[in-house]
């Protein structure tokens, strides 16, 4: 029976005591919760101090891209587009551990000049079968580039690459001695994709947040 | 056997060890009051600043040297491309522009009177926006329509002790007016408020008409992001939602398409109802209207418009007929240009990415 009332834990002489101790016991561990890495110190006047001890934790949003290590190589946390993790090389997603080397690849990007500009982008095939688990290196990759994909000022409007209709996650800005200066974050969500047929027109290709 | 007749079990061995341990009844029931007090008590972790900040965060600070009150927003991206702001001036702007755009950082970063403005300053490099006019709030000398544009002060500001105004609602039904009084606030408890709108721009796409066999026919200029790009602008009052633009002719008055993006408010000190610009000792309170970055669409249909031929006065024509004809050449270019206003339809939406 779970403890409602005070009357339940209180106790008179010669009363039982280990009941009384199990409901205790039973609420402390329904009613306190302690957050990782959470400490609780009791202070003489009675108060309670609660800190954090240890660093924060980040938010580990999909497409989450680190800084570049020292072969200019980025992290990416998986993201989804209509479900499926896009490929970072052949034969291997993204956040898939490389069983040879022991290592879960990144994008390599080319290092820039000062104030130049990379944008790590997802890649889809331009075609509308983009679900699930059937999709191949050449449906869904992850790309980079030095300048966004024409069109992407027109609204709506993307120019397929051979095909490829992009869109960026996340931007790289250059600093001084090929250095990422800042990394700027675009999505922060898994996204879905949406290619709009026009009979005459330029075909149209949606990507939004799932 | 004793000779008591009992049976007596096996002789217990006495064990040594720490005397067990009897609570006193205050002890165990004051230990039980603490826990059953303590029980729903709600513990966490504080995420230390800078670990995560959404795009479009807002900041307001009073800048002493300038004496006003300047906003700052976390950089978003629209479409991919990061938004600018228009026009900074140089004491505004922060090393990473004075570097780009000067080769060299700010010679005299403290005053205020730079004589430099940059034309547009990408939020990434963290320009300062001064604001020049805050909106005040509706106050008690105002009078409300509910569900007008103007809008009531917030009940959050009305807690803090700002005086909201005379609000009038309609019931539809019994056409009966409801008039809302504002809580009374004493004098000397009574603050002001301020407000100030954040909206992001995207410039519009251009329909151009080329005069071809008779008719007029559109070409569309989709805005380069380069050499218009997307930008954020200040304002006081909050810009017509993406819906009501597209469903009226508003849509044909407004340059871009707008997206409204935080409110910045303003709270004068309590009794301080004298002061029309606000101070150092205000408070700002920000209120995000968007949190993630952006993508947008825009839908141009543009048709042909025919021409009528437009009849030229001619010579040898009475007065009067002269007159007529010049009110039918002027009655077609207006039905012309009245085709032509309504042939042009720009629609669009923003979403988060």
């Amino acid at each position: 029976m779970p403890i409602t009332n005070i009357n339940q834990v209180t106790a008179k002489k010669g009363d039982a005591i280990l009941p009384k101790w199990k409901l205790l016991v039973e609420l402390v561990q329904r009613g306190f919760r302690f957050g990782r890495d959470v400490k609780l110190s009791i202070l003489p006047g009675g108060g309670m101090l609660v800190s954090a001890v240890g660093d924060p934790y980040p938010w580990l949003h999909p497409w989450k891209v680190g800084y570049p290590d020292d072969s200019n190589m980025v992290s990416i946390r998986p993201g989804t587009v209509n479900g499926a993790v896009p490929f970072i090389k052949e034969g291997m997603r993204l956040g898939e551990v490389d069983k040879d080397t022991g290592d879960t690849p990144g994008l390599t990007l080319k290092a820039g000049e000062e104030g130049e500009r990379t944008w790590v982008m997802v890649s889809v095939r331009g075609t509308n079968t983009i679900r699930g688990e059937e999709t191949t290196y050449d449906m869904l990759r992850m790309d980079a580039a030095t300048s966004l994909p024409k069109g992407m000022g027109s609204g709506g409007v993307i120019a397929t690459d051979e095909g490829w209709a992009r869109y960026p996650v996340a931007m790289v800005l250059w600093g001084a001695d090929e250095l990422a200066e800042s990394i700027f974050q675009i999505s922060y969500h898994n996204l879905n994709y949406v290619m709009s047929k026009a009979e005459g027109r330029t075909n149209r290709h949606f990507f939004f947040a799932a | 056997m004793k000779r008591d007749g009992k049976i007596r079990g096996p002789k217990i061995q006495k064990v040594t060890g720490p005397e067990p341990f009897y609570p006193e009844v205050a002890d165990w029931n004051g230990l039980a009051a603490w826990l059953y007090k303590t029980r729903n008590l709600f513990m966490g972790t504080t995420a230390k600043e800078g670990t995560f900040s959404h795009p479009w965060k807002v900041g307001c600070v009073w800048d002493t040297a300038l004496g006003k009150w300047v906003i700052t927003v976390k950089a978003g991206f629209l479409r991919g491309h990061d938004v600018v702001v228009k026009e900074v001036e140089g004491y505004c702007a922060g090393d990473a522009t004075w570097k780009r755009e000067t080769g060299a950082v700010n010679p005299d970063p403290m005053n205020a009177k730079t004589g430099k403005t940059f034309k547009n300053v990408p939020l990434i490099e963290k320009p300062m926006i001064p604001v020049l006019k805050w909106r005040v709030a509706a106050s008690a000398d105002k009078v409300v329509l509910a569900g007008s544009d103007e809008k009531p002060v917030p009940p959050y500001f009305t807690e803090l002790g700002v005086v909201g105004a005379k609000v009038i609602s309609v019931d539809l039904d019994t056409q009966e007016l409801t008039v809302t009084e504002p809580e009374t606030i004493p004098l000397s408890a009574a603050r002001q408020l301020r407000s100030v709108e954040i909206v992001l721009n995207q410039p519009r796409p251009v329909v151009n008409f080329v005069e071809a066999d008779g008719a007029l026919v559109p070409s569309v200029d989709y805005p380069d992001p380069k050499k218009k790009p997307p930008f954020l602008r200040l304002q006081p009052k909050p810009p017509v939602t993406s819906t009501d633009v597209v469903s009226t002719a508003i849509i044909q008055t407004s340059l871009n398409q707008e997206l409204h993006i935080a409110t910045v408010w303003l709270i004068g000190p309590p009794g301080d109802l004298g002061t029309v610009e606000p101070g150092e000792d205000w408070e700002f309170v920000s209120q995000n209207w968007v949190w993630w970055n952006l993508d947008y669409s825009v839908h141009v249909k543009a048709t042909e418009v025919s021409l009528e031929p437009v009849v030229n006065p001619a010579l040898g024509l009475t007065g009067s007929e002269n007159a007529q004809v010049i009110v039918d050449g002027l009655n077609a270019q207006a039905r012309a240009a009245e085709e032509l206003a309504s042939s042009v339809q720009i629609d669009g939406g923003f979403w988060t990415i």
